[in-house]
């Protein structure tokens, strides 16, 4: 009975800290929430909230960090590291979305680093935990396409395609497929392409500036007799 | 009956009504109706043949046993609850209407003779009266209770052959019936005395007391009423027990023979036992208390119900789980009632956050192209004017 009745105070203590951590979470004070969720851990290294509230607490400071434009390889991995510990105490899906998330980060965090790092496992790992993370889908892309293999930019564009079939409105998506037709000197598909993207988001200055660009391209080409 | 079946284990109220020399006496409730429970004391005890006898017969005017036995090291016995008024607290009965009480008695008791069961200990307080619901029977219903007596019985209405040891017998009880109803007629007893062997010594000189004196001295009674209990007198209070009737049989007939001889007529003395009755109807609390009457009453159970008050052992497991179970009430509520948000939920929260945020604010930390390092950004061409 007093173990029962220990082990039941350790649990409400325990998920007191979780709650702290996850108030701590919500407003934005995120050194006390990584406190209490690491308080929750040390009685409870399994405990899947407070492994996950942890995730989120590392997620969200590195996120703060990508807003100043500070190097945010180290956070990006601390949080995927414990996303990845998450994974195997967690298998219900939920938070594939938020790992997904953090493993892009991750990558372009990598990247920003070291530009010549193969980070196209960990867009794989991040695709496959969640198929409608498209900024993952273009990250790879975009790589595919630098990397001026013919197979690749082939894979590069159908990426592309597939983002703006499913999502319309993810911008980038146009903006790179236009970049390739352009390095491919197709003028007309790229003015397709980008004015397509302009029709969704008017405002884009990129596609504004891009668009107006490969209109008087093709402008030029009809006058010179090229088109 | 089995313990497993005991009245006393669905009592939800037990009250002391009376404490004994050698028994008390407690008014139980519960859901099967109340009841009498007698809680023997000091290694008293009761015989346990009568008892076995009584709880098989059904005889008007006799209390029913309904269970009896040892508990916690205690005999006890169960008595129907009798809602009326013990005879010790009524005071002086009319003749008439006493005389109705001692053929009804009589006749309990002859009931009793052919099971072979004497009571060994008739006294005011073992007689209580109420009103027969039986329309066409006397209106007033002696019954009679507390069989069984291991002693010799009542100082004062014990007959003299009980001092001496013998067992009670329809001699006994005859003659006890007879300081009954002198007792009944005149509100006191026959002898009064203060110590045992006093008593004793002035029952063993019964013989020489004369009732019709004491009777008529006393100027409570017309001649004629003493003229008609005399033969009753003779008839009981012999201390030669084979002095005594040959049977209540006959008692009964000289009680119906001095029933005549007051000369009241049938009506008269039905009309006195009416009132009699109306008057225990007001007085009914004043034996055992009827519904609403135990105000005042201590609440006390003098045995351990089984499966209700349970023994040191379970109570003390019981106040631990109890204590376990508010432990785990107040848990439950501080981790579910103090659980003030989702941690899913926050998570959803940012991802929202930062998704939604791309596509929106330009600057946000998600942008593809223009945050996009350096070494894997295009230059695109310009086109050229011309």
């Amino acid at each position: 009975m007093a173990t029962f009745a220990f082990a039941l105070l350790l649990a409400a203590c325990v998920e007191n800290d979780v709650r702290r951590g996850n108030d701590a979470l919500r407003i934005g004070d995120y050194d006390r929430a990584v406190t209490s969720f690491n308080k929750a851990l040390d009685a409870d290294p399994a405990h899947r909230d407070a492994r996950y509230g942890l995730a989120l607490s590392y997620y969200a400071i590195a996120e703060a960090s990508e807003r100043l434009r500070v190097p945010t390889f180290d956070l990006w991995s601390q949080a995927a590291k414990e996303f990845r510990i998450l994974s195997n105490i967690d298998s219900s899906g939920k938070i594939n979305a938020n790992y997904s998330t953090c493993l892009f980060y991750l990558a372009r965090a990598a990247l920003k680093r070291d530009g010549s790092v193969d980070v196209v496992p960990v867009l794989d790992q991040s695709i496959q935990l969640d198929s409608l993370n498209y900024f993952s889908y273009n990250l790879k892309a975009l790589i595919l396409a630098k990397s001026n293999v013919p197979d690749n930019l082939n894979t590069a564009k159908n990426i592309y395609i597939h983002i703006i079939t499913h999502d319309p409105d993810f911008v980038s998506a146009y903006i790179n497929l236009g970049n390739i037709y352009w390095d491919e000197g197709d003028v007309e598909a790229a003015w397709d392409t980008w004015s397509a993207g302009l029709q969704k988001s008017p405002k884009n200055q990129s596609l504004m500036y891009w668009t107006h660009v490969a209109e008087d391209s093709l402008k030029a080409m009809v006058l010179s007799g090229r088109l | 009956m089995s313990e497993n079946s005991s009245i006393l284990d669905n009592v939800v109220s037990c009250h002391l009504i009376h404490r004994g020399g050698e028994a008390d006496i407690y008014l139980v409730s519960g859901n099967s109706g109340k009841f009498i429970l007698k809680w023997y004391r000091n290694g008293s005890a009761f015989k346990t043949e009568i008892v076995e006898k009584l709880k098989c017969i059904r005889i008007p005017g006799i209390c029913r046993i309904r269970e009896s036995g040892l508990r916690d090291g205690n005999p006890y016995l169960v008595y129907d609850f009798i809602e009326g008024v013990s005879s010790r607290d009524v005071g002086r009965i009319p003749v008439p209407v006493a005389l109705g009480l001692l053929r009804g008695v009589a006749q309990s008791l002859h009931d009793l003779d052919a099971v072979g069961v004497h009571h060994g200990d008739l006294n005011p307080a073992n007689v209580l009266l109420s009103r027969n619901q039986d329309k066409s029977g006397f209106p007033v219903q002696a019954t009679l209770v507390d069989f069984g007596i291991v002693g010799p019985g009542t100082p004062g209405y014990a007959a003299p052959e009980r001092f001496q040891g013998r067992p009670a017998s329809t001699a006994s009880d005859q003659f006890s019936l007879g300081m009954l109803l002198y007792r009944w007629i005149t509100g006191e007893d026959l002898i009064q005395a203060l110590e045992y062997d006093e008593y004793q010594a002035e029952i063993l000189r019964i013989d020489s007391i004369s009732v019709d004196e004491k009777l008529y001295v006393s100027g409570n009674f017309t001649a004629t009423e003493i003229s008609a209990l005399s033969p009753l007198w003779k008839a009981l209070l012999r201390q030669n027990a084979e002095e005594r009737c040959e049977d209540f049989d006959e008692l009964d007939e000289i009680a119906e023979i001095a029933l005549g001889s007051l000369g009241v007529g049938e009506i008269k003395a039905s009309v006195d036992a009416q009132k009699f009755a109306e008057i225990l109807e007001c007085q009914k609390t004043g034996g055992f208390p009827p519904d609403g009457s135990t105000n005042g009453l201590d609440m006390a159970f003098p045995y351990e119900k089984r499966g209700f008050a349970p023994s040191k052992k379970k109570r003390k497991y019981m106040y631990l789980a109890a204590f376990g179970l508010i432990l785990t009430l107040m848990a439950f509520f501080f981790i579910v009632g103090t659980n003030s948000s989702d941690i899913d939920e926050t998570g959803n929260l940012l991802l929202e956050k930062s998704r939604n945020s791309v596509t929106m604010e330009p600057d946000s930390g998600l942008e593809s192209q223009d945050s996009l390092p350096s070494t894997i950004l295009k230059d695109l061409p310009t086109p050229s004017l011309d």
